[in-house]
């Protein structure tokens, strides 16, 4: 597999002569494999769309090394024209109409007329095109954006944030118009905060916390890796089950009136166990990790009671984090 | 080209272009309805009258000319001091003509170069907050960065837009020069008088109307430049006004009060003035001795190289800027 964007090292403090200076990026890497749609998440202010703008030519990067589609960053005008991209919520000048907005757009780019109508379809914008943006809601200012993406019919497509606002029908077109542009061999890099929608349409992710990555891969690795092993148990008499099992080698915790227990082979173990003694299981459940708890644990963002978790502060921090986990098997088994 | 035709587009679909366009057509209407209303065409009674006058003012000229040279032949020194400028100060009686006393005829020759110049002030004006609109609003609605995700070239993208900017600045301009001068001329021409109009007359007209268009464009493209390196249409707008409020106004008067001269190299105005009108004369002692000169070649030098120096200002502030 090759690489669509290869980022390494990356490293961008904001400086002002007014507020004290940022660092939003404190060593980013980020590996994107062509035909994938790649989840890109962290908590508000870690940097992503910080490493957006980098990537696409907005920000001068302070250190490090970025290839997009083969090229080096500094050439990035050679390949935009593959590369259709949204970048937190895009400003347009609000007077003009949506297709107008898009005519210009595709005009600059030398882009046959016909196409401003194909993406306004596909965004579902076509009925509302012709008045201007300024009367738009959020979700189809949103739309316009993902339209102006399409416009080059990239074989690159970066978005952030694209379901900002989208309705649940919008999130819905927008889920299948990724899977369709997969199919087609178009890859995506796609930050959200929606982490179920990440989970059902990424190949693969990167989460990133603070400017720097914490953890990478495919999504079912990335989830494995969590994995505990634990099962959610529940029968009529908790004491005794949690004997048995205890006694059978199992580590058992009790909360809300269930079992959660660990150790064992598998849940065959679970129900022979308690089976034989007569106590019969109401429920047996085995623990997978979804994205949400992995992404709350390793940004240290899991809300705990009477302390709503803050916005960090962006700070440099050196030497690296060693906190970092690479479970990226495949860059494993090539190495 | 692309994006210069897209550029092109972007400018004249703006809803503020019209409104400027529309206010600039506004002012010109005024002035030529005013002009229309008040001028008649001279009958032969007017031209009777502008004739005795002609030979009246031919005769005291005469006569000055005359007292002058016998002061002179009298006592030079006393005379020096009554006659400052010398005996051909007052001008020679030969281009006393009678047009020149038409009391409520429009005289084309007489009144266009005045008109010209109120029109190269009023299209500088309109060109500086169209340019500056036309940039400010890009820089500050982040429209500048959806393009840049297109055209990731930022100084050919500003370059594109700056063309698109000052070519339909001097395109406009230009028509508008003829139309202004032309509807002038009809008006002298159906119910005033167009007067002594030679090949002289016409070279110099157009030299002025070119240097008019040359200012506005210049203004436009000085909009251009502070409205990118502010990054806000009003930013610009308010470095225009505060320099000619605090600077051209306020500094005016302490240099006048201070009794500072000479002042007058100090401010842009006296460089635009000699730009477009001609050499500017200014003096160095309040008596009016040792006078000085700002020629209009110096003033297009100023004019010239302000806009260059903003210019490459903005372009070069703008190829390294982080974009948010
Ligand atoms: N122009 C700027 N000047 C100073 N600091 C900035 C600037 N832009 C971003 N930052 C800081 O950089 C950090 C990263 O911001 P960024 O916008 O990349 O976060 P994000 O991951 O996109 O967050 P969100 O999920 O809220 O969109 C933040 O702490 C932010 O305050
Ligand atoms: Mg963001």
């Amino acid at each position: 597999m090759t690489a669509v964007i290869e980022i390494s090292g990356l490293c961008k403090t904001f400086h002002s002569l007014w507020r004290e200076e940022k660092t939003a990026l404190d060593g980013f890497d980020m590996v994107v494999e062509k035909g994938q749609v790649h989840g890109f998440l962290g908590p508000n202010g870690s940097g992503k769309t910080t490493t957006l703008r980098t990537l696409l030519g907005l920000l001068r990067p302070d250190e490090g090394v970025m290839r997009i589609l083969d090229t080096p960053s500094a050439d990035f005008g050679d390949v935009a024209h593959r590369v259709g991209a949204i970048v937190e919520s895009p400003a347009f000048f609000t007077p003009f109409s949506g297709r107008k907005t898009l005519q210009l757009l595709a005009t600059a780019g030398g882009l046959p007329k016909g196409r401003v109508d194909e993406a306004l379809t596909a965004v579902g914008l076509r009925d509302r095109a012709n008045e201007p943006v300024k009367v738009y809601s959020l979700g189809m200012r949103q739309r316009l954006a993902v339209a102006s993406a399409l416009l080059k019919r990239p074989e690159l497509l970066i978005l952030d944030e694209p379901a900002n606002g989208l309705d649940p029908s919008g999130i819905h077109a927008m889920r299948t118009l990724m899977s369709d542009l997969a199919a087609q061999g178009v890859t995506v890099l796609l930050s959200s905060h929606l982490l179920s929608e990440i989970e059902q349409v990424c190949d693969s992710v990167t989460i990133i916390d603070r400017g720097r990555r914490v953890a990478h891969g495919p999504v079912s690795v990335v989830l494995a890796g969590h994995d505990t092993g634990e099962h959610l148990v529940r029968v009529a008499d908790t004491e005794q089950a949690a004997r048995l099992l205890r006694a059978a080698g199992a580590t058992v915790r009790i909360a809300d009136g269930a079992l959660f227990v660990g150790g064992v082979s598998g849940p065959a173990a679970i129900s022979e166990t308690l089976g034989q003694a007569g106590l019969w299981l109401t429920e047996l459940t085995p623990l997978t990790p979804d994205l949400e708890s992995v992404f709350l644990d390793l940004t240290g963002t899991r809300p705990v009671p009477d302390a709503p978790p803050q916005v960090a502060v962006p700070t440099r921090r050196r030497p690296p984090a060693d906190n970092v986990i690479d479970l990226d098997v495949r860059s494993e088994e090539q190495a | 080209m692309n994006l210069v035709r897209a550029e092109v587009s972007r400018l004249l679909s703006r809803r503020f272009t019209h409104i400027m366009v529309i206010g600039l057509l506004a002012v010109f209407g005024i002035t030529a309805a005013t002009t229309l209303a008040s001028s008649t065409r001279p009958g032969s009674d007017a031209w009777v009258a502008a004739e005795q006058t002609a030979a009246e003012r031919r005769t005291s000229l005469i006569q000055f000319k005359a007292n002058c040279e016998a002061a002179f032949r009298q006592d030079k020194e006393a005379a020096e001091a009554a006659f400052a400028g010398g005996c051909d100060a007052a001008g020679d009686p030969a281009d006393v003509r009678p047009e020149h006393f038409l009391e409520d005829a429009f005289v084309f020759e007489q009144e266009i170069r005045g008109l010209t110049i109120f029109l190269a002030v009023y299209l500088s004006f309109f060109a500086f907050v169209i340019a500056a609109s036309f940039i400010g609003a890009e820089m500050s609605s982040g429209g500048i960065t959806n393009l840049l995700l297109w055209r990731p070239q930022r100084s050919s993208l500003l370059g594109a837009k700056l063309a698109a900017l000052t070519g339909c600045v001097v395109l406009f301009s230009t028509l508008f020069t003829v139309l202004y001068v032309g509807a002038f001329y009809l008006i002298a021409y159906t119910s005033g008088w167009t007067g002594d109009t030679g090949a002289a007359f016409w070279g110099e007209l157009l030299a002025l109307s070119w240097r008019g268009i040359a200012l506005s464009t210049a203004a436009a493209a000085c909009a251009f430049a502070l409205a990118t390196l502010a990054r806000h249409t009003a930013a610009a707008l308010g470095i225009a006004v505060g320099y000619f409020l605090v600077w051209e106004a306020g500094a005016r008067i302490v240099f006048e009060i201070g009794g500072m001269l000479p002042y007058d190299p100090y401010f842009l105005s006296s460089y635009l003035s000699a730009f477009v009108g001609g050499d500017l004369k200014y003096w160095s002692g309040l008596d009016g001795s040792g006078d000085l000169v700002i020629t209009r070649l110096s003033g297009g030098m100023v004019v010239a190289g302000l806009t260059a120096a903003l210019l490459a200002a903005a372009f070069a502030n703008f190829r390294r800027r982080d974009l948010t």
